[in-house]
Protein backbone atom coordinates (compact mmCIF):
# COMPACT_ATOMS: atom_id res chain seq x y z
CA UNK A 1 0.00 0.00 0.00
CA UNK A 2 1.21 3.48 -0.77
CA UNK A 3 -0.11 6.85 0.21
CA UNK A 4 2.25 8.67 -2.15
CA UNK A 5 -0.39 9.40 -4.77
CA UNK A 6 -2.76 10.79 -2.16
CA UNK A 7 0.00 12.91 -0.66
CA UNK A 8 0.60 14.46 -4.07
CA UNK A 9 -3.11 14.95 -4.65
CA UNK A 10 -3.15 17.00 -1.45
CA UNK A 11 -0.14 19.05 -2.59
CA UNK A 12 -1.79 19.77 -5.94
CA UNK A 13 -5.13 20.70 -4.42
CA UNK A 14 -3.59 23.14 -1.94
CA UNK A 15 -4.48 26.42 -3.65
CA UNK A 16 -2.55 28.82 -1.34
CA UNK A 17 0.57 26.71 -1.88
CA UNK A 18 0.15 26.69 -5.67
CA UNK A 19 -0.70 30.40 -5.74
CA UNK A 20 2.44 31.27 -3.81
CA UNK A 21 4.79 29.07 -5.86
CA UNK A 22 3.30 30.24 -9.14
CA UNK A 23 3.66 33.90 -8.13
CA UNK A 24 7.19 33.34 -6.86
CA UNK A 25 8.40 31.51 -9.96
CA UNK A 26 6.77 34.14 -12.18
CA UNK A 27 8.71 36.79 -10.27
CA UNK A 28 12.02 34.97 -10.13
CA UNK A 29 12.38 33.04 -13.41
CA UNK A 30 13.57 35.00 -16.45
CA UNK A 31 13.13 33.99 -20.05
CA UNK A 32 15.53 31.21 -20.98
CA UNK A 33 16.63 30.46 -17.40
CA UNK A 34 17.91 27.07 -16.35
CA UNK A 35 15.81 25.93 -13.38
CA UNK A 36 16.51 23.11 -10.96
CA UNK A 37 13.52 21.48 -9.24
CA UNK A 38 14.79 19.43 -6.31
CA UNK A 39 12.58 16.62 -5.04
CA UNK A 40 10.28 17.27 -7.99
CA UNK A 41 7.43 14.97 -6.94
CA UNK A 42 4.64 15.41 -9.46
CA UNK A 43 6.80 18.03 -11.16
CA UNK A 44 4.48 20.96 -10.60
CA UNK A 45 7.21 23.45 -9.78
CA UNK A 46 9.03 22.62 -13.00
CA UNK A 47 5.80 23.03 -14.99
CA UNK A 48 5.20 26.42 -13.37
CA UNK A 49 8.82 27.39 -14.07
CA UNK A 50 8.28 26.58 -17.76
CA UNK A 51 5.15 28.72 -17.74
CA UNK A 52 7.26 31.51 -16.21
CA UNK A 53 9.71 31.31 -19.13
CA UNK A 54 12.34 28.75 -18.14
CA UNK A 55 14.33 27.51 -21.11
CA UNK A 56 15.35 24.31 -19.39
CA UNK A 57 14.25 22.57 -16.21
CA UNK A 58 16.07 19.76 -14.49
CA UNK A 59 13.47 17.87 -12.45
CA UNK A 60 15.32 15.77 -9.90
CA UNK A 61 13.38 13.08 -8.11
CA UNK A 62 14.88 10.20 -6.22
CA UNK A 63 11.91 7.83 -6.25
CA UNK A 64 10.03 5.90 -8.92
CA UNK A 65 7.53 8.74 -8.91
CA UNK A 66 9.73 10.22 -11.64
CA UNK A 67 7.94 8.10 -14.25
CA UNK A 68 4.76 10.02 -13.41
CA UNK A 69 6.65 13.33 -13.38
CA UNK A 70 8.02 12.58 -16.82
CA UNK A 71 4.60 11.52 -18.19
CA UNK A 72 2.90 14.65 -16.87
CA UNK A 73 5.56 16.85 -18.47
CA UNK A 74 5.15 15.04 -21.81
CA UNK A 75 1.34 15.24 -21.65
CA UNK A 76 1.68 18.99 -21.33
CA UNK A 77 4.03 19.34 -24.26
CA UNK A 78 7.06 20.06 -22.08
CA UNK A 79 9.11 16.90 -22.58
CA UNK A 80 11.75 18.79 -24.52
CA UNK A 81 12.17 21.51 -21.91
CA UNK A 82 12.16 19.35 -18.79
CA UNK A 83 14.92 16.83 -18.26
CA UNK A 84 14.15 14.26 -15.58
CA UNK A 85 16.92 12.90 -13.41
CA UNK A 86 16.19 9.98 -11.09
CA UNK A 87 18.54 10.62 -8.20
CA UNK A 88 18.95 12.47 -4.97
CA UNK A 89 20.20 15.95 -5.82
CA UNK A 90 23.22 15.41 -3.55
CA UNK A 91 24.39 12.70 -5.98
CA UNK A 92 23.68 14.62 -9.19
CA UNK A 93 26.12 16.30 -11.58
CA UNK A 94 24.67 18.48 -14.32
CA UNK A 95 26.15 19.74 -17.59
CA UNK A 96 25.25 23.35 -16.77
CA UNK A 97 24.62 25.49 -13.72
CA UNK A 98 21.17 26.72 -12.78
CA UNK A 99 19.84 30.28 -12.62
CA UNK A 100 17.02 29.29 -10.29
CA UNK A 101 16.74 26.45 -7.76
CA UNK A 102 13.38 25.60 -6.27
CA UNK A 103 11.90 22.98 -3.97
CA UNK A 104 9.29 22.39 -1.32
CA UNK A 105 11.37 20.31 1.08
CA UNK A 106 10.31 22.53 3.98
CA UNK A 107 8.48 20.15 6.30
CA UNK A 108 6.12 21.29 9.03
CA UNK A 109 8.61 23.36 10.98
CA UNK A 110 10.75 24.70 8.17
CA UNK A 111 13.87 22.56 8.35
CA UNK A 112 13.14 18.87 8.82
CA UNK A 113 12.49 17.96 5.16
CA UNK A 114 16.05 18.92 4.26
CA UNK A 115 15.80 22.21 2.34
CA UNK A 116 18.89 23.71 3.97
CA UNK A 117 21.10 20.73 3.12
CA UNK A 118 19.82 20.38 -0.44
CA UNK A 119 20.12 24.10 -1.20
CA UNK A 120 23.54 24.49 0.43
CA UNK A 121 24.79 21.63 -1.75
CA UNK A 122 23.09 23.04 -4.86
CA UNK A 123 24.59 26.48 -4.21
CA UNK A 124 28.06 24.92 -4.06
CA UNK A 125 27.86 22.57 -7.04
CA UNK A 126 24.81 23.04 -9.23
CA UNK A 127 23.86 26.73 -9.31
CA UNK A 128 25.40 29.86 -10.76
CA UNK A 129 26.99 32.22 -8.22
CA UNK A 130 24.09 34.68 -8.58
CA UNK A 131 21.36 32.02 -8.67
CA UNK A 132 18.00 32.70 -7.06
CA UNK A 133 16.61 30.18 -4.60
CA UNK A 134 12.92 29.49 -3.99
CA UNK A 135 12.45 29.64 -1.03
CA UNK A 136 15.20 32.14 -0.30
CA UNK A 137 14.79 32.20 3.47
CA UNK A 138 12.77 30.44 6.14
CA UNK A 139 11.54 31.69 9.48
CA UNK A 140 10.64 29.53 12.47
CA UNK A 141 7.77 30.77 14.61
CA UNK A 142 6.38 29.51 17.92
CA UNK A 143 3.46 30.36 20.18
CA UNK A 144 2.35 29.25 23.67
CA UNK A 145 -0.40 26.68 23.20
CA UNK A 146 -3.04 24.81 25.13
CA UNK A 147 -3.34 21.46 23.37
CA UNK A 148 -4.56 18.90 25.90
CA UNK A 149 -5.00 16.08 23.39
CA UNK A 150 -1.35 16.30 22.29
CA UNK A 151 -0.17 16.71 25.90
CA UNK A 152 -2.09 13.51 26.67
CA UNK A 153 -0.15 11.75 23.90
CA UNK A 154 3.05 12.68 25.71
CA UNK A 155 1.85 11.63 29.18
CA UNK A 156 0.31 8.43 27.76
CA UNK A 157 3.53 6.56 28.60
CA UNK A 158 3.34 7.41 32.29
CA UNK A 159 0.45 4.99 32.86
CA UNK A 160 0.55 1.20 32.69
CA UNK A 161 -0.72 -0.58 29.59
CA UNK A 162 -2.52 -3.81 30.48
CA UNK A 163 -0.69 -3.70 33.78
CA UNK A 164 2.75 -3.29 32.18
CA UNK A 165 5.04 -0.40 33.04
CA UNK A 166 5.85 1.51 29.80
CA UNK A 167 7.48 4.53 31.41
CA UNK A 168 10.76 3.69 29.69
CA UNK A 169 9.32 5.58 26.70
CA UNK A 170 8.69 8.76 28.70
CA UNK A 171 12.04 10.39 27.89
CA UNK A 172 11.59 9.83 24.16
CA UNK A 173 7.98 11.07 24.33
CA UNK A 174 8.96 14.32 26.10
CA UNK A 175 11.74 14.97 23.61
CA UNK A 176 9.76 14.53 20.42
CA UNK A 177 7.86 16.98 18.27
CA UNK A 178 4.29 15.98 17.40
CA UNK A 179 2.42 16.76 14.19
CA UNK A 180 -0.78 18.64 14.89
CA UNK A 181 -3.10 21.07 13.22
CA UNK A 182 -3.03 24.26 15.22
CA UNK A 183 -6.10 26.46 15.27
CA UNK A 184 -6.10 30.04 16.54
CA UNK A 185 -8.09 28.86 19.58
CA UNK A 186 -5.16 26.71 20.71
CA UNK A 187 -2.91 29.74 21.10
CA UNK A 188 -2.67 31.34 24.54
CA UNK A 189 -0.89 34.32 23.07
CA UNK A 190 0.55 35.57 19.80
CA UNK A 191 3.34 33.73 18.07
CA UNK A 192 6.78 35.17 17.53
CA UNK A 193 9.59 34.63 15.11
CA UNK A 194 12.46 32.80 16.77
CA UNK A 195 14.84 32.55 13.85
CA UNK A 196 15.30 33.32 10.17
CA UNK A 197 17.90 31.75 7.93
CA UNK A 198 18.84 31.91 4.27
CA UNK A 199 18.11 28.52 2.73
CA UNK A 200 21.59 28.12 1.23
CA UNK A 201 23.14 28.14 4.71
CA UNK A 202 23.18 24.80 6.50
CA UNK A 203 24.62 26.15 9.75
CA UNK A 204 22.79 25.78 13.04
CA UNK A 205 19.65 27.88 13.35
CA UNK A 206 19.58 29.45 16.77
CA UNK A 207 17.17 31.98 18.18
CA UNK A 208 15.25 33.21 21.16
CA UNK A 209 11.87 34.80 21.73
CA UNK A 210 9.79 35.96 24.66
CA UNK A 211 6.13 35.04 24.26
CA UNK A 212 3.36 36.65 26.26
CA UNK A 213 0.33 34.71 27.44
CA UNK A 214 -2.73 36.87 26.75
CA UNK A 215 -5.48 34.66 28.11
CA UNK A 216 -5.65 32.35 31.14
CA UNK A 217 -5.22 28.69 30.28
CA UNK A 218 -3.15 25.58 30.63
CA UNK A 219 0.17 25.90 28.87
CA UNK A 220 0.96 22.49 27.40
CA UNK A 221 3.89 23.48 25.23
CA UNK A 222 4.79 25.35 22.08
CA UNK A 223 3.10 25.31 18.73
CA UNK A 224 5.49 25.74 15.82
CA UNK A 225 5.15 26.73 12.19
CA UNK A 226 7.26 28.09 9.35
CA UNK A 227 7.12 31.08 7.09
CA UNK A 228 9.08 30.59 3.89
CA UNK A 229 9.96 33.56 1.69
CA UNK A 230 9.67 32.22 -1.85
CA UNK A 231 10.42 35.54 -3.54
CA UNK A 232 10.35 39.17 -2.39
CA UNK A 233 6.85 39.65 -0.99
CA UNK A 234 5.73 36.06 -1.68
CA UNK A 235 5.42 33.77 1.32
CA UNK A 236 4.12 30.28 2.07
CA UNK A 237 3.23 29.51 5.63
CA UNK A 238 1.30 27.09 7.80
CA UNK A 239 0.75 29.87 10.34
CA UNK A 240 -2.59 29.02 12.03
CA UNK A 241 -3.59 32.67 11.88
CA UNK A 242 -2.72 33.31 8.25
CA UNK A 243 -5.52 33.87 5.76
CA UNK A 244 -3.56 32.10 3.01
CA UNK A 245 -2.41 29.22 5.20
CA UNK A 246 -1.27 26.16 3.30
CA UNK A 247 -2.63 22.69 4.05
CA UNK A 248 0.25 21.45 6.12
CA UNK A 249 0.22 20.43 9.73
CA UNK A 250 2.18 22.20 12.44
CA UNK A 251 4.33 20.85 15.23
CA UNK A 252 3.65 20.59 18.95
CA UNK A 253 6.70 20.77 21.21
CA UNK A 254 5.86 19.60 24.73
CA UNK A 255 7.19 20.96 28.02
CA UNK A 256 8.01 18.84 31.06
CA UNK A 257 4.63 19.39 32.70
CA UNK A 258 1.65 21.53 31.79
CA UNK A 259 1.48 24.85 33.63
CA UNK A 260 -1.56 26.90 34.67
CA UNK A 261 -0.70 30.20 33.03
CA UNK A 262 -2.49 33.48 33.64
CA UNK A 263 -2.54 36.39 31.24
CA UNK A 264 0.74 38.27 31.52
CA UNK A 265 2.91 35.21 32.05
CA UNK A 266 6.06 35.23 29.91
CA UNK A 267 7.31 32.19 28.05
CA UNK A 268 10.98 32.47 27.13
CA UNK A 269 11.97 30.18 24.32
CA UNK A 270 15.32 29.23 22.88
CA UNK A 271 15.55 27.04 19.80
CA UNK A 272 18.66 25.39 18.44
CA UNK A 273 18.28 23.52 15.18
CA UNK A 274 21.04 21.44 13.60
CA UNK A 275 19.65 21.05 10.08
CA UNK A 276 22.15 18.42 8.89
CA UNK A 277 21.18 16.18 11.81
CA UNK A 278 17.47 17.12 11.68
CA UNK A 279 17.90 17.83 15.36
CA UNK A 280 15.87 20.34 17.35
CA UNK A 281 16.51 21.47 20.92
CA UNK A 282 14.00 23.68 22.70
CA UNK A 283 14.38 25.32 26.06
CA UNK A 284 11.30 26.83 27.67
CA UNK A 285 11.17 28.99 30.77
CA UNK A 286 7.84 30.18 32.16
CA UNK A 287 7.94 33.25 34.39
CA UNK A 288 5.36 35.45 36.08
CA UNK A 289 5.14 39.13 35.08
CA UNK A 290 7.34 39.99 38.07
CA UNK A 291 9.97 37.49 37.01
CA UNK A 292 9.30 34.50 39.31
CA UNK A 293 10.05 31.22 37.56
CA UNK A 294 7.08 28.87 37.24
CA UNK A 295 8.75 26.20 35.16
CA UNK A 296 11.82 25.53 33.06
CA UNK A 297 12.68 22.55 30.93
CA UNK A 298 14.96 21.68 28.08
CA UNK A 299 14.08 19.12 25.43
CA UNK A 300 15.88 17.80 22.41
CA UNK A 301 15.12 15.35 19.68
CA UNK A 302 18.63 14.07 20.50
CA UNK A 303 16.97 12.55 23.57
CA UNK A 304 13.97 11.54 21.50
CA UNK A 305 15.94 9.35 19.12
CA UNK A 306 15.87 5.60 19.47
CA UNK A 307 19.54 4.86 20.03
CA UNK A 308 20.78 1.42 20.87
CA UNK A 309 24.05 0.53 22.59
CA UNK A 310 24.72 -1.86 19.69
CA UNK A 311 24.61 1.01 17.17
CA UNK A 312 26.78 3.20 19.35
CA UNK A 313 29.34 0.47 19.81
CA UNK A 314 29.99 0.08 16.08
CA UNK A 315 30.50 3.83 15.60
CA UNK A 316 33.12 4.26 18.31
CA UNK A 317 36.39 5.55 16.83
CA UNK A 318 38.37 2.69 18.36
CA UNK A 319 35.99 -0.03 17.22
CA UNK A 320 37.17 -2.34 14.43
CA UNK A 321 34.08 -3.04 12.33
CA UNK A 322 33.55 -6.25 10.38
CA UNK A 323 30.91 -6.80 7.70
CA UNK A 324 27.79 -8.77 8.46
CA UNK A 325 26.71 -11.51 6.00
CA UNK A 326 24.36 -9.03 4.36
CA UNK A 327 27.16 -6.45 4.23
CA UNK A 328 29.38 -8.99 2.47
CA UNK A 329 26.59 -9.69 -0.02
CA UNK A 330 26.25 -5.97 -0.71
CA UNK A 331 29.98 -5.69 -1.23
CA UNK A 332 29.76 -8.55 -3.73
CA UNK A 333 27.08 -6.73 -5.72
CA UNK A 334 29.04 -3.48 -5.72
CA UNK A 335 32.26 -5.17 -6.80
CA UNK A 336 30.47 -7.01 -9.60
CA UNK A 337 29.01 -3.76 -10.96
CA UNK A 338 32.23 -3.38 -12.93
CA UNK A 339 30.82 -2.14 -16.18
CA UNK A 340 31.18 -5.57 -17.79
CA UNK A 341 28.72 -7.93 -16.08
CA UNK A 342 24.98 -8.02 -16.66
CA UNK A 343 22.47 -7.94 -13.84
CA UNK A 344 21.63 -11.58 -14.55
CA UNK A 345 25.27 -12.55 -14.11
CA UNK A 346 25.46 -10.58 -10.87
CA UNK A 347 22.29 -12.23 -9.56
CA UNK A 348 23.66 -15.67 -10.29
CA UNK A 349 26.99 -14.89 -8.67
CA UNK A 350 25.35 -13.44 -5.56
CA UNK A 351 23.01 -16.43 -5.25
CA UNK A 352 25.97 -18.83 -5.52
CA UNK A 353 28.33 -16.98 -3.18
CA UNK A 354 25.73 -16.15 -0.53
CA UNK A 355 23.56 -19.26 -0.48
CA UNK A 356 23.36 -18.88 3.31
CA UNK A 357 21.41 -15.62 2.86
CA UNK A 358 19.36 -16.30 -0.25
CA UNK A 359 17.46 -19.58 -0.65
CA UNK A 360 17.13 -19.10 -4.40
CA UNK A 361 17.86 -16.92 -7.40
CA UNK A 362 14.64 -14.95 -6.93
CA UNK A 363 15.61 -13.77 -3.44
CA UNK A 364 19.11 -12.89 -4.65
CA UNK A 365 17.61 -10.96 -7.57
CA UNK A 366 15.49 -8.84 -5.21
CA UNK A 367 18.58 -8.01 -3.15
CA UNK A 368 20.62 -7.15 -6.24
CA UNK A 369 17.80 -4.92 -7.50
CA UNK A 370 17.77 -2.99 -4.21
CA UNK A 371 21.51 -2.35 -4.46
CA UNK A 372 21.82 -1.54 -8.15
CA UNK A 373 18.84 0.82 -8.23
CA UNK A 374 20.50 2.78 -5.45
CA UNK A 375 24.17 2.69 -6.33
CA UNK A 376 24.50 1.86 -10.04
CA UNK A 377 23.53 3.36 -13.38
CA UNK B 1 56.23 28.44 18.52
CA UNK B 2 53.71 26.38 20.48
CA UNK B 3 51.09 27.78 22.79
CA UNK B 4 51.75 27.30 26.50
CA UNK B 5 49.79 24.39 27.98
CA UNK B 6 46.52 25.23 29.65
CA UNK B 7 46.75 25.30 33.44
CA UNK B 8 45.57 22.03 34.96
CA UNK B 9 42.09 21.89 36.43
CA UNK B 10 42.22 23.11 40.01
CA UNK B 11 41.07 20.57 42.56
CA UNK B 12 39.18 23.36 44.33
CA UNK B 13 37.22 24.22 41.20
CA UNK B 14 33.61 23.33 40.71
CA UNK B 15 32.81 21.77 37.36
CA UNK B 16 29.45 21.51 35.64
CA UNK B 17 28.07 20.41 32.32
CA UNK B 18 28.08 23.09 29.65
CA UNK B 19 24.70 24.47 28.61
CA UNK B 20 25.72 23.41 25.08
CA UNK B 21 26.21 19.77 26.10
CA UNK B 22 23.24 17.45 25.78
CA UNK B 23 23.59 14.06 27.38
CA UNK B 24 21.98 10.68 27.06
CA UNK B 25 22.80 7.58 29.01
CA UNK B 26 22.58 4.14 27.45
CA UNK B 27 23.44 1.06 29.43
CA UNK B 28 25.51 3.11 31.85
CA UNK B 29 27.49 4.91 29.15
CA UNK B 30 27.07 8.56 28.35
CA UNK B 31 26.66 10.02 24.87
CA UNK B 32 27.23 13.76 24.77
CA UNK B 33 26.28 16.06 21.92
CA UNK B 34 27.93 19.47 21.83
CA UNK B 35 25.48 21.83 20.16
CA UNK B 36 28.17 24.30 19.14
CA UNK B 37 30.53 21.90 17.39
CA UNK B 38 27.72 19.47 16.43
CA UNK B 39 30.06 16.65 17.53
CA UNK B 40 29.15 13.55 19.50
CA UNK B 41 31.29 12.15 22.28
CA UNK B 42 31.06 8.85 24.10
CA UNK B 43 32.16 8.09 27.66
CA UNK B 44 32.64 4.54 28.88
CA UNK B 45 31.19 3.44 32.22
CA UNK B 46 34.12 4.82 34.24
CA UNK B 47 34.11 8.13 32.36
CA UNK B 48 30.37 8.34 32.85
CA UNK B 49 30.76 7.80 36.60
CA UNK B 50 33.42 10.53 36.72
CA UNK B 51 31.14 12.91 34.74
CA UNK B 52 28.28 12.42 37.18
CA UNK B 53 30.54 12.71 40.22
CA UNK B 54 32.21 15.96 39.19
CA UNK B 55 28.96 17.55 38.03
CA UNK B 56 27.29 16.77 41.36
CA UNK B 57 30.19 17.56 43.70
CA UNK B 58 31.00 21.02 45.11
CA UNK B 59 34.61 20.64 43.90
CA UNK B 60 36.80 18.37 41.84
CA UNK B 61 38.52 17.29 45.08
CA UNK B 62 35.19 16.27 46.62
CA UNK B 63 34.37 14.24 43.53
CA UNK B 64 37.74 12.50 43.72
CA UNK B 65 37.09 11.69 47.41
CA UNK B 66 33.82 10.08 46.40
CA UNK B 67 35.36 8.17 43.51
CA UNK B 68 38.32 7.00 45.65
CA UNK B 69 35.87 5.15 47.86
CA UNK B 70 34.45 3.33 44.81
CA UNK B 71 37.52 2.47 42.73
CA UNK B 72 40.39 0.26 43.82
CA UNK B 73 43.14 2.63 42.73
CA UNK B 74 45.81 4.79 44.31
CA UNK B 75 44.44 8.24 45.02
CA UNK B 76 47.29 10.00 43.23
CA UNK B 77 46.64 7.93 40.10
CA UNK B 78 42.90 8.54 40.31
CA UNK B 79 43.51 12.27 40.68
CA UNK B 80 45.75 12.30 37.60
CA UNK B 81 43.21 10.35 35.56
CA UNK B 82 40.25 12.48 36.63
CA UNK B 83 42.07 15.76 36.01
CA UNK B 84 43.28 14.53 32.61
CA UNK B 85 39.76 13.51 31.60
CA UNK B 86 38.29 16.79 32.84
CA UNK B 87 40.89 18.76 30.91
CA UNK B 88 39.86 17.00 27.70
CA UNK B 89 36.15 17.51 28.39
CA UNK B 90 36.69 21.19 29.23
CA UNK B 91 38.81 21.65 26.10
CA UNK B 92 35.93 20.28 24.00
CA UNK B 93 33.45 22.58 25.72
CA UNK B 94 31.47 19.76 27.31
CA UNK B 95 32.27 20.79 30.88
CA UNK B 96 32.88 24.28 32.22
CA UNK B 97 34.90 25.28 35.26
CA UNK B 98 33.10 27.70 37.54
Amino acid sequence: MSDVIDEHRLYLSDQPRLDAYEAALAAVVRDGDVVLDLGAGSGILGLLACRAGAGKVYAIEETGLISLTRRIAADNGLAARIEHVKALSLDVSLPERADVVCCDQIGRFGFEAGVFGYFADAARRLAKPDARFVPAAIELHVAPVSLPERAADVSFWERPVRGFDVRAATEVARNSGYPCRLEPGHLLGPGARVARQATTVEDAIVGEAELVVERDGTLDGLGGWFRAELAPGVVVTNDPGATARIERRNVFLPIAASVAARAGVRVRVRLHVIPRETLLTWTVEVVTPDGARLARSQHSTFRGMFLSPEELRVTRPDHVPALTPRGRARRTVLELCDGARTVREIEQAVAARHADLFPGLREAACFVAEVVTRYAR
Amino acid sequence: MTAPPDPPISLAARVRASADALTRELDGELVVLHLGSEAYFGLDDVGTRIWHAVCAAPSVAAAIDELAAEFDVERAELERDVVALLARLVERGLLVVE
